[in-house]
Protein backbone atom coordinates (compact mmCIF):
# COMPACT_ATOMS: atom_id res chain seq x y z
CA UNK A 1 0.00 0.00 0.00
CA UNK A 2 2.83 2.35 0.55
CA UNK A 3 4.74 1.09 -2.14
CA UNK A 4 1.52 1.98 -4.49
CA UNK A 5 1.25 5.60 -2.80
CA UNK A 6 4.80 6.05 -3.08
CA UNK A 7 4.74 5.17 -7.16
CA UNK A 8 1.75 7.75 -7.27
CA UNK A 9 3.36 10.98 -6.06
CA UNK A 10 6.15 9.81 -7.73
CA UNK A 11 4.64 9.77 -11.43
CA UNK A 12 2.49 12.55 -10.67
CA UNK A 13 5.93 14.51 -9.50
CA UNK A 14 7.60 12.97 -12.33
CA UNK A 15 5.31 13.81 -14.93
CA UNK A 16 5.18 17.39 -13.94
CA UNK A 17 9.08 17.59 -14.46
CA UNK A 18 9.61 15.52 -17.49
CA UNK A 19 7.13 17.87 -19.46
CA UNK A 20 9.17 21.00 -18.88
CA UNK A 21 12.47 19.46 -19.33
CA UNK A 22 11.54 18.38 -22.62
CA UNK A 23 10.56 21.84 -23.48
CA UNK A 24 14.12 22.68 -22.42
CA UNK A 25 15.83 20.23 -24.14
CA UNK A 26 13.76 20.17 -27.35
CA UNK A 27 14.82 23.65 -28.09
CA UNK A 28 18.61 22.86 -28.63
CA UNK A 29 19.79 22.49 -32.06
CA UNK A 30 18.95 19.32 -33.60
CA UNK A 31 20.50 15.99 -32.58
CA UNK A 32 23.51 15.75 -35.10
CA UNK A 33 23.52 19.66 -36.23
CA UNK A 34 26.20 21.18 -33.67
CA UNK A 35 27.13 24.23 -34.54
CA UNK A 36 29.10 25.74 -31.57
CA UNK A 37 32.46 27.39 -32.47
CA UNK A 38 33.50 26.19 -29.25
CA UNK A 39 34.82 22.35 -30.07
CA UNK A 40 35.63 23.63 -33.69
CA UNK A 41 37.59 26.32 -32.16
CA UNK A 42 39.95 24.00 -29.95
CA UNK A 43 40.25 21.59 -33.10
CA UNK A 44 41.69 24.39 -35.12
CA UNK A 45 44.22 25.87 -32.44
CA UNK A 46 44.87 22.79 -30.77
CA UNK A 47 47.64 21.58 -33.47
CA UNK A 48 49.29 24.50 -33.83
CA UNK A 49 49.37 25.87 -30.12
CA UNK A 50 49.25 22.59 -28.17
CA UNK A 51 50.78 20.28 -31.06
CA UNK A 52 48.91 17.65 -30.26
CA UNK A 53 46.18 16.12 -32.46
CA UNK A 54 43.89 14.58 -29.92
CA UNK A 55 41.46 17.18 -29.10
CA UNK A 56 39.90 15.24 -26.21
CA UNK A 57 43.05 15.07 -24.41
CA UNK A 58 43.97 19.30 -24.72
CA UNK A 59 40.49 20.05 -23.56
CA UNK A 60 40.65 17.88 -20.74
CA UNK A 61 44.35 18.76 -19.21
CA UNK A 62 44.78 22.14 -21.35
CA UNK A 63 41.99 24.39 -22.03
CA UNK A 64 39.52 23.17 -19.89
CA UNK A 65 42.56 22.00 -17.06
CA UNK A 66 41.08 23.83 -14.11
CA UNK A 67 38.07 21.54 -14.62
CA UNK A 68 39.99 18.20 -14.28
CA UNK A 69 42.48 20.07 -11.50
CA UNK A 70 38.47 20.25 -9.43
CA UNK A 71 37.86 16.35 -10.63
CA UNK A 72 40.89 15.09 -9.38
CA UNK A 73 40.05 16.46 -6.01
CA UNK A 74 36.60 15.05 -6.13
CA UNK A 75 38.01 11.94 -6.58
CA UNK A 76 40.51 11.89 -4.02
CA UNK A 77 38.35 13.29 -1.10
CA UNK A 78 35.78 10.39 -2.45
CA UNK A 79 38.74 8.04 -1.78
CA UNK A 80 39.69 9.41 1.38
CA UNK A 81 35.80 9.53 2.77
CA UNK A 82 36.06 5.45 1.46
CA UNK A 83 39.40 4.95 3.05
CA UNK A 84 37.97 6.47 6.31
CA UNK A 85 35.09 4.64 6.37
CA UNK A 86 36.57 1.33 6.11
CA UNK A 87 38.71 1.35 9.00
CA UNK A 88 37.95 -1.41 11.56
CA UNK A 89 35.80 -0.16 14.01
CA UNK A 90 35.33 -0.34 17.68
CA UNK A 91 33.56 -3.36 17.59
CA UNK A 92 35.89 -5.31 15.02
CA UNK A 93 38.79 -7.26 14.83
CA UNK A 94 40.99 -8.04 11.87
CA UNK A 95 41.50 -11.89 11.25
CA UNK A 96 43.30 -14.12 9.38
CA UNK A 97 42.43 -13.56 5.59
CA UNK A 98 39.46 -15.87 5.32
CA UNK A 99 38.25 -15.79 1.44
CA UNK A 100 35.26 -18.37 1.42
CA UNK A 101 32.06 -18.89 2.63
CA UNK A 102 32.17 -21.30 5.98
CA UNK A 103 28.93 -22.71 5.42
CA UNK A 104 30.78 -24.46 1.92
CA UNK A 105 33.57 -26.45 1.07
CA UNK A 106 36.97 -24.45 -0.29
CA UNK A 107 37.39 -24.91 -4.01
CA UNK A 108 40.09 -26.72 -5.33
CA UNK A 109 42.50 -24.20 -7.66
CA UNK A 110 40.64 -24.15 -10.76
CA UNK A 111 43.05 -24.75 -13.62
CA UNK A 112 41.81 -22.55 -16.34
CA UNK A 113 40.67 -19.84 -14.52
CA UNK A 114 44.32 -19.12 -13.37
CA UNK A 115 45.98 -19.99 -17.05
CA UNK A 116 42.83 -17.20 -18.19
CA UNK A 117 44.81 -14.80 -15.13
CA UNK A 118 47.83 -15.37 -16.43
CA UNK A 119 47.33 -14.38 -19.56
CA UNK A 120 44.99 -11.31 -19.26
CA UNK A 121 47.15 -9.54 -16.12
CA UNK A 122 49.81 -9.15 -18.51
CA UNK A 123 48.10 -7.96 -21.38
CA UNK A 124 45.72 -5.52 -19.60
CA UNK A 125 49.30 -3.96 -17.55
CA UNK A 126 51.14 -3.03 -21.01
CA UNK A 127 47.62 -2.15 -22.91
CA UNK A 128 47.05 0.18 -19.62
CA UNK A 129 50.36 1.86 -19.85
CA UNK A 130 49.95 2.42 -23.71
CA UNK A 131 46.97 3.79 -22.86
CA UNK A 132 48.26 6.09 -20.25
CA UNK A 133 52.11 7.47 -22.04
CA UNK A 134 49.64 7.66 -25.52
CA UNK A 135 47.21 9.88 -24.00
CA UNK A 136 47.71 12.84 -26.31
CA UNK A 137 48.08 11.17 -29.68
CA UNK A 138 45.18 8.41 -29.35
CA UNK A 139 41.63 7.95 -27.96
CA UNK A 140 42.44 7.62 -24.34
CA UNK A 141 44.46 8.95 -21.08
CA UNK A 142 45.05 8.95 -17.79
CA UNK A 143 41.90 8.27 -16.72
CA UNK A 144 41.67 5.43 -19.11
CA UNK A 145 44.70 4.17 -18.54
CA UNK A 146 44.51 4.33 -14.25
CA UNK A 147 41.16 2.30 -14.29
CA UNK A 148 42.14 -0.72 -16.83
CA UNK A 149 45.97 0.00 -15.02
CA UNK A 150 43.69 -1.39 -11.69
CA UNK A 151 41.88 -4.05 -14.04
CA UNK A 152 45.06 -5.97 -14.31
CA UNK A 153 45.71 -6.80 -10.43
CA UNK A 154 41.45 -7.52 -10.33
CA UNK A 155 42.35 -10.53 -12.92
CA UNK A 156 45.18 -11.80 -9.52
CA UNK A 157 41.89 -11.69 -7.35
CA UNK A 158 39.47 -13.05 -9.45
CA UNK A 159 41.93 -15.89 -11.04
CA UNK A 160 43.60 -16.72 -7.63
CA UNK A 161 42.81 -15.68 -4.09
CA UNK A 162 42.87 -12.53 -1.89
CA UNK A 163 46.82 -13.49 -0.75
CA UNK A 164 47.58 -13.55 -4.26
CA UNK A 165 46.25 -10.08 -4.50
CA UNK A 166 48.04 -8.48 -0.71
CA UNK A 167 51.17 -8.47 -1.80
CA UNK A 168 50.29 -5.15 -4.67
CA UNK A 169 48.00 -3.27 -2.60
CA UNK A 170 50.73 -1.92 -0.01
CA UNK A 171 48.24 0.56 1.32
CA UNK A 172 51.21 3.15 2.24
CA UNK A 173 52.77 2.88 -1.64
CA UNK A 174 48.98 2.98 -2.90
CA UNK A 175 48.73 5.89 -0.96
CA UNK A 176 52.10 7.96 -1.85
CA UNK A 177 51.32 7.33 -5.82
CA UNK A 178 47.73 8.57 -4.67
CA UNK A 179 49.22 11.56 -3.31
CA UNK A 180 52.02 11.82 -6.00
CA UNK A 181 49.15 11.72 -8.83
CA UNK A 182 47.07 15.11 -7.21
CA UNK A 183 49.80 16.78 -5.72
CA UNK A 184 51.94 16.51 -8.42
CA UNK A 185 48.98 17.72 -10.92
CA UNK A 186 48.08 20.89 -8.49
CA UNK A 187 51.85 21.64 -8.42
CA UNK A 188 52.55 21.55 -12.23
CA UNK A 189 49.53 23.36 -12.84
CA UNK A 190 50.65 26.40 -10.21
CA UNK A 191 54.57 26.32 -11.16
CA UNK A 192 53.87 28.64 -13.84
CA UNK A 193 52.32 31.14 -10.80
CA UNK A 194 55.94 30.99 -9.60
CA UNK A 195 57.50 32.90 -12.79
CA UNK A 196 54.77 35.26 -13.14
CA UNK A 197 52.78 33.59 -15.55
CA UNK A 198 48.75 32.73 -15.52
CA UNK A 199 47.33 29.14 -14.37
CA UNK A 200 48.50 26.04 -15.98
CA UNK A 201 50.46 27.47 -18.67
CA UNK A 202 52.25 25.56 -20.76
CA UNK A 203 55.96 25.67 -19.51
CA UNK A 204 57.83 22.52 -21.51
CA UNK A 205 58.97 22.32 -24.91
CA UNK A 206 56.00 21.51 -27.12
CA UNK A 207 57.76 18.78 -29.44
CA UNK A 208 57.09 17.79 -32.75
CA UNK A 209 53.84 16.70 -33.26
CA UNK A 210 52.93 13.14 -33.20
CA UNK A 211 56.08 12.64 -30.63
CA UNK A 212 55.49 10.43 -27.90
CA UNK A 213 57.27 13.30 -26.07
CA UNK A 214 55.41 16.02 -27.01
CA UNK A 215 52.30 18.17 -26.33
CA UNK A 216 54.06 20.43 -23.15
CA UNK A 217 52.85 19.45 -20.21
CA UNK A 218 49.83 16.59 -21.32
CA UNK A 219 51.55 13.61 -21.24
CA UNK A 220 52.98 14.10 -17.98
CA UNK A 221 49.42 15.43 -16.73
CA UNK A 222 48.21 12.16 -18.31
CA UNK A 223 50.71 9.55 -16.51
CA UNK A 224 50.22 11.74 -12.86
CA UNK A 225 46.41 11.09 -13.32
CA UNK A 226 46.80 7.72 -14.86
CA UNK A 227 49.03 7.07 -10.93
CA UNK A 228 46.62 8.50 -8.99
CA UNK A 229 43.21 6.93 -11.08
CA UNK A 230 45.49 3.28 -10.91
CA UNK A 231 46.33 3.48 -7.18
CA UNK A 232 42.88 4.85 -6.32
CA UNK A 233 40.91 1.64 -7.77
CA UNK A 234 43.47 -0.49 -7.03
CA UNK A 235 42.94 0.98 -3.23
CA UNK A 236 39.08 0.98 -3.54
CA UNK A 237 38.89 -2.97 -4.24
CA UNK A 238 41.29 -3.63 -1.40
CA UNK A 239 39.24 -1.46 0.87
CA UNK A 240 35.91 -3.22 -0.26
CA UNK A 241 38.21 -6.75 -0.19
CA UNK A 242 39.32 -6.03 3.76
CA UNK A 243 35.70 -5.82 4.76
CA UNK A 244 34.45 -9.25 3.97
CA UNK A 245 37.82 -11.07 4.22
CA UNK A 246 39.60 -9.87 6.81
CA UNK A 247 37.73 -7.59 9.24
CA UNK A 248 34.89 -9.41 10.82
CA UNK A 249 32.59 -9.02 14.46
CA UNK A 250 35.16 -9.28 17.65
CA UNK A 251 31.71 -11.32 18.96
CA UNK A 252 32.14 -14.23 16.12
CA UNK A 253 35.69 -14.40 16.12
CA UNK A 254 35.20 -15.23 20.22
CA UNK A 255 32.36 -17.80 19.66
CA UNK B 1 13.39 11.98 -35.68
CA UNK B 2 16.12 14.28 -34.10
CA UNK B 3 14.11 14.15 -30.62
CA UNK B 4 15.11 10.40 -30.03
CA UNK B 5 18.26 11.28 -27.81
CA UNK B 6 16.65 13.52 -25.58
CA UNK B 7 13.88 11.09 -24.38
CA UNK B 8 16.04 8.76 -24.32
CA UNK B 9 17.82 11.12 -21.92
CA UNK B 10 14.46 12.30 -19.75
CA UNK B 11 13.30 8.43 -19.91
CA UNK B 12 17.01 7.40 -18.35
CA UNK B 13 16.69 10.31 -15.92
CA UNK B 14 13.03 9.65 -14.45
CA UNK B 15 14.14 5.46 -14.53
CA UNK B 16 16.63 6.15 -12.58
CA UNK B 17 14.91 8.77 -10.20
CA UNK B 18 11.83 5.93 -9.99
CA UNK B 19 14.08 3.20 -8.98
CA UNK B 20 15.83 5.32 -6.29
CA UNK B 21 12.37 6.56 -5.02
CA UNK B 22 10.92 3.12 -4.75
CA UNK B 23 14.44 0.94 -3.94
CA UNK B 24 14.46 -1.59 -1.02
CA UNK B 25 17.61 -2.11 -1.17
CA UNK B 26 20.49 0.17 -1.21
CA UNK B 27 22.73 -1.43 -3.29
CA UNK B 28 19.98 -1.36 -5.81
CA UNK B 29 19.73 2.44 -4.90
CA UNK B 30 23.37 2.96 -5.99
CA UNK B 31 23.10 1.01 -9.26
CA UNK B 32 19.68 3.47 -9.91
CA UNK B 33 21.73 6.38 -9.09
CA UNK B 34 23.92 5.45 -11.77
CA UNK B 35 21.04 4.75 -14.23
CA UNK B 36 20.48 8.38 -14.07
CA UNK B 37 23.88 9.44 -13.78
CA UNK B 38 24.16 7.62 -17.43
CA UNK B 39 21.34 9.85 -19.02
CA UNK B 40 24.08 13.18 -18.42
CA UNK B 41 26.43 11.12 -20.41
CA UNK B 42 23.89 10.83 -23.29
CA UNK B 43 22.53 14.29 -23.41
CA UNK B 44 26.20 15.63 -23.36
CA UNK B 45 27.71 13.84 -26.33
CA UNK B 46 24.37 14.28 -28.19
CA UNK B 47 24.73 17.80 -27.64
CA UNK B 48 28.25 17.64 -29.03
CA UNK B 49 27.10 15.33 -32.20
CA UNK B 50 27.20 16.37 -35.59
CA UNK B 51 25.63 13.97 -38.00
CA UNK B 52 28.68 11.49 -39.71
CA UNK B 53 30.80 13.17 -37.72
CA UNK B 54 34.55 11.68 -37.12
CA UNK B 55 36.49 11.65 -33.85
CA UNK B 56 37.98 14.82 -32.34
CA UNK B 57 41.28 13.62 -33.13
CA UNK B 58 42.94 14.72 -36.00
CA UNK B 59 45.60 12.31 -36.83
CA UNK B 60 44.22 9.91 -39.65
CA UNK B 61 41.23 11.68 -40.33
CA UNK B 62 40.03 12.00 -44.02
CA UNK B 63 40.60 15.91 -45.02
CA UNK B 64 37.61 17.81 -45.14
CA UNK B 65 35.66 15.28 -42.41
CA UNK B 66 33.45 17.46 -39.88
CA UNK B 67 34.57 16.27 -35.98
CA UNK B 68 32.30 16.10 -33.36
CA UNK B 69 32.60 18.62 -30.61
CA UNK B 70 35.62 17.21 -28.16
CA UNK B 71 34.71 19.52 -25.36
CA UNK B 72 31.51 17.62 -24.23
CA UNK B 73 33.28 14.13 -24.74
CA UNK B 74 35.35 15.71 -22.11
CA UNK B 75 32.95 17.02 -19.79
CA UNK B 76 31.24 13.07 -20.21
CA UNK B 77 34.97 11.60 -19.16
CA UNK B 78 34.98 13.77 -15.94
CA UNK B 79 31.19 12.38 -14.87
CA UNK B 80 32.27 8.77 -15.57
CA UNK B 81 35.47 9.24 -12.93
CA UNK B 82 33.07 11.40 -10.95
CA UNK B 83 29.89 9.15 -10.90
CA UNK B 84 32.24 6.01 -10.41
CA UNK B 85 34.62 7.50 -7.15
CA UNK B 86 31.49 8.65 -5.70
CA UNK B 87 29.61 5.48 -6.42
CA UNK B 88 32.54 3.56 -4.09
CA UNK B 89 32.37 6.29 -1.80
CA UNK B 90 27.68 5.26 -1.65
CA UNK B 91 28.68 1.93 -1.36
CA UNK B 92 31.21 1.88 1.71
CA UNK B 93 28.01 3.91 3.20
CA UNK B 94 25.84 1.29 2.68
CA UNK B 95 28.55 -1.32 3.84
CA UNK B 96 28.78 0.15 6.98
CA UNK B 97 25.10 0.40 7.78
CA UNK B 98 24.22 -2.49 6.95
CA UNK B 99 26.74 -3.62 9.49
CA UNK B 100 25.27 -1.19 12.04
CA UNK B 101 22.10 -2.27 11.63
CA UNK B 102 21.36 -5.39 9.67
CA UNK B 103 19.11 -4.35 7.32
CA UNK B 104 20.14 -2.84 3.45
CA UNK B 105 16.24 -1.62 3.09
CA UNK B 106 16.73 2.45 3.67
CA UNK B 107 13.25 2.30 4.88
CA UNK B 108 13.84 -0.01 7.97
CA UNK B 109 17.17 1.29 8.46
CA UNK B 110 17.17 3.25 11.74
CA UNK B 111 17.87 6.88 11.74
CA UNK B 112 21.66 7.63 12.54
CA UNK B 113 23.01 8.42 15.68
CA UNK B 114 26.32 10.42 15.80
Amino acid sequence: MRQSATRIIFWSIAGLFAFPLFLALRDLPDFGAYAGPYGDLVLATCTGERHTPQGVAAVTFDYRGFDTLGEEFILFAALAGALLLTRPQEDERQHPPRDHALDRPVPQGNEPIVAAGRLMFPFSLMLSIYIIVHGHLTPGGGFQGGVLLATAFYYVYLSGEYQDLHPFTSVPLLESLKVLGAAGFALLAASPLAVGLPFMTNLLPLGREGGLLSAGTLPLCNLLVGCEVGAAFLLLIDAFLRQVVVIGKKKEEDS
Amino acid sequence: MSELPFLVTIWLFLIGLYGIATSRNTIHLVSCLFVAQSSTYLLLLSVGYRAHGSAPILSGIPPGAQPVDPVVQSLALTDIVVGATVSALILIFALQSHKRSGTQDPRRTPPMRG
